[in-house]
């Protein structure tokens, strides 16, 4: 477990299965991934455009599923590349838990594994606010999908 | 009519494997295990078949029950007592992964692409269909490589391991059968030889459908041209081979059908595929024609196959995949694991160099693309109008499609890639029985001859995810076992 940036906890009015069913879909709407490529079943490449003051910075993103446990819990670490320097990784955990009615809590949280020394005074509050904004759209597009 | 039997043979075997797939190999091994001298002979320059470049999953039940999903899917095509023997022997795929000194995994993956298929049953709405998993075998250590490729390996190993006897480049011409009707051996051609082998206890087919014969695929799935994604091997051999020894044929019209794109100057299609719902199919009118995302990635080429009896033509043969920009540049449009291709053609990132090459086509307004793809300019706008007012309703008033894939396309640019039906691999092959045994029109078994795999698979009708591999893993042990069971012949 690294150094948590952020979490968030929510209900969304679907069982957990539809939620399941769901959350590829969220994620990738959620972090707005390019050049997409599955290298297997666990692990993939991708291409993630991040957006700063003045100008937008492409990262290479490589991606491995460490956790699939199905309508249960889903672990994605992160490694990102940015002009050849920067280097970060981080990891995403969602957990569904059932609750009343027919709803689900679904717990979100990003965690920073590693970054660049050099650039962590400079790149932190930039990698939390991107994180933060992460888990929002991944709340948001639940909703609006389930 | 079989070969006859020769004065002198060329090559003596106990057991016989006529190709070198997953089912070949599994039979192989099974009758090695048993204490069989094997031969396997494959018409190909190697072994693999279509597991290289499939999926990879083993449709594994986990509950006897399940036979209740599969009697469903079968419509009637295949014996409750054969489905029975597949279900109690496919509970067993994790165990049979490990003896070949693998480790399974669940395949659970997030649904991403459309058309895709899950980890579940392809066909949630029929019975039992709780009760079944899809395994693949782990990766071990950093190796990062498709499913499908990571079990043969794990096969591969276990046929060299035990050094059982491959004879490669050597199609099967003949089934060699005494005047009596028992199954002796049969005529390879090596170069323009001809080789007489002689199997002391039987002889497996094992190779494969007929997705790369457009005579047999015109004759049993009724609508061409319909591309083909799997080993180029498959083209109908072991039918023939059957039939031709009197085999009954069964589950000839089943076949695993996705999606594929024909480039000019490849043998075999790409299988096409979306990282986002912002894309429909039109027929080459125009027209939508089913609902795109609600269909197991296997399943689309019952979609496909209508004919228009006023036109006399098949409206939906090709049909034109219109997606958007974000479609663009989220995923290459072949970004799955599977198909001929995937070791042959490196689809871009971002599709940018199939644009160049015209395999994408794009259009600065539906009209500019509707005109390059020849289809009627204010049909294709209307569709769109159409399917974007459903999206705007949250509901698909024309084919259902899901709530939460109702995105709209949206541009300009717009983009188009022209889409066939694709076998990637075919059901139908020798009737055969529980035991692996190929059974003649009377439901006879023809002496000493055995079949597994997807040649005459056991899945008749709809076809569900990874049931080949786990035909191929069931029915090779059980062809395998009764094969070197039969006593030597002299």
């Amino acid at each position: 477990m690294g150094e948590i940036l952020t979490n968030r906890k929510f209900l969304i009015e679907a069982p957990a299965q539809r939620i399941w069913k769901l959350l590829g879909r969220a994620i990738f709407d959620s972090l707005e991934l390019e050049g997409f490529q599955a290298q297997d079943d666990r692990n993939f490449d991708a291409l993630l455009r991040v957006k700063l003051a003045f100008f937008t910075l492409p990262m290479q993103v490589k991606g491995v599923m460490t956790d699939i446990t199905p309508l249960k819990s889903l672990t994605v670490r992160l490694e990102v590349k940015g002009l050849r320097v920067i280097h970060l990784n981080q990891e995403v955990t969602i957990a569904l838990s059932p609750a009343n009615g027919g709803k689900t809590e679904v717990f979100c949280q990003v965690s920073l594994e590693k970054i660049t020394p050099l650039f962590r005074p400079v790149l932190l509050g930039k990698v939390r606010s991107f994180g933060e904004h992460i888990l929002e759209s991944l709340e948001e597009q639940l909703r609006r999908l389930a | 009519m079989s070969g006859a039997v020769p004065k002198n043979w060329d090559v003596e075997c106990e057991v016989l494997v006529v190709g070198g797939g997953t089912a070949g190999s599994v039979a192989a091994i099974t009758a090695h295990d048993e204490g069989a001298d094997v031969l396997i002979v494959e018409k190909l320059g190697e072994l693999g078949g279509n597991c290289n470049r499939c999926g990879g999953n083993l449709m594994t039940p986990t509950n006897g029950e399940f036979v209740e999903y599969l009697d469903a899917l079968s419509h009637g095509t295949t014996e409750r007592e054969i489905l029975e023997t597949f279900v109690r022997g496919g509970m067993k795929n994790e165990e049979w992964i490990k003896k070949m000194g693998g480790q399974a995994i669940i395949f659970a993956p997030l649904q991403v692409v459309y058309p895709g298929t899950g980890g579940g049953a392809g066909y949630p709405q029929a019975p039992k269909s709780e009760y079944m998993i899809k395994l693949n075998v782990k990766a071990t250590g950093s190796e990062v490589d498709p499913p499908g490729v990571r079990l043969w390996r794990l096969i591969k190993k276990n046929i060299e391991s035990r050094k059982i006897r491959i004879m490669t480049g050597a199609p099967v011409k003949e089934i060699i059968k005494t005047p009596e009707g028992t199954v002796v051996g049969a005529m390879a051609e090596k170069g323009d030889k001809k080789v007489y082998i002689k199997a002391k206890k039987a002889v497996i087919l094992t190779n494969g459908g007929y997705e790369n014969d457009s005579g047999l695929k015109w004759e049993y799935y009724s609508c061409k041209p319909v591309a083909f994604l799997g080993s180029p091997g498959n083209s109908g051999d072991g039918i023939r081979l059957a039939q031709k020894v009197g085999a009954d044929l069964w589950h000839m019209t089943n076949m695993v059908c996705v999606i594929g794109f024909q480039a000019p100057g490849y043998e075999a299609a790409f299988s096409v595929s979306f990282y986002s719902p912002e894309f429909i199919f039109v027929s080459k009118y125009g027209k939508r024609f089913f609902c795109e995302t609600g269909i197991d990635v296997h399943g689309y080429g019952k979609a496909f196959a209508y004919f228009d009896p006023e036109r006399l033509e098949f409206p939906n043969l090709p049909a034109w995949s219109i997606f958007t920009e974000r479609n663009r540049r989220m995923a290459p449009l072949n970004s799955g694991n599977s198909g001929m291709n995937r070791e042959r053609y490196k689809w871009s990132t971002d599709n940018s160099a199939e644009i160049a090459k015209g395999w994408i086509i794009k259009g600065d307004s539906l009209a500019e693309l509707a005109k390059k793809i020849s289809v009627d300019a204010s049909v294709l706008e209307n569709t769109i109008k159409a399917y974007n007012q459903h999206c705007k309703a949250g509901k698909d008033l024309d084919f259902g499609r899901p709530k939460e894939d109702l995105v709209p396309i949206q541009g300009p640019p717009y983009y188009a890639v022209q889409i066939w039906p694709s076998l990637f691999c075919t059901q139908g092959g020798p009737r055969r029985d529980k035991e692996s045994r190929v059974l003649d029109p009377d439901r006879r078994p023809i002496p000493r001859l055995y079949a597994a795999g997807e040649l005459g698979s056991v899945i008749g009708f709809l076809y569900q995810g990874g049931a080949n591999l786990t035909d191929c893993i069931v029915f090779g042990q059980i062809a395998g076992r009764n094969a070197a069971a039969e006593k030597n012949i002299d």
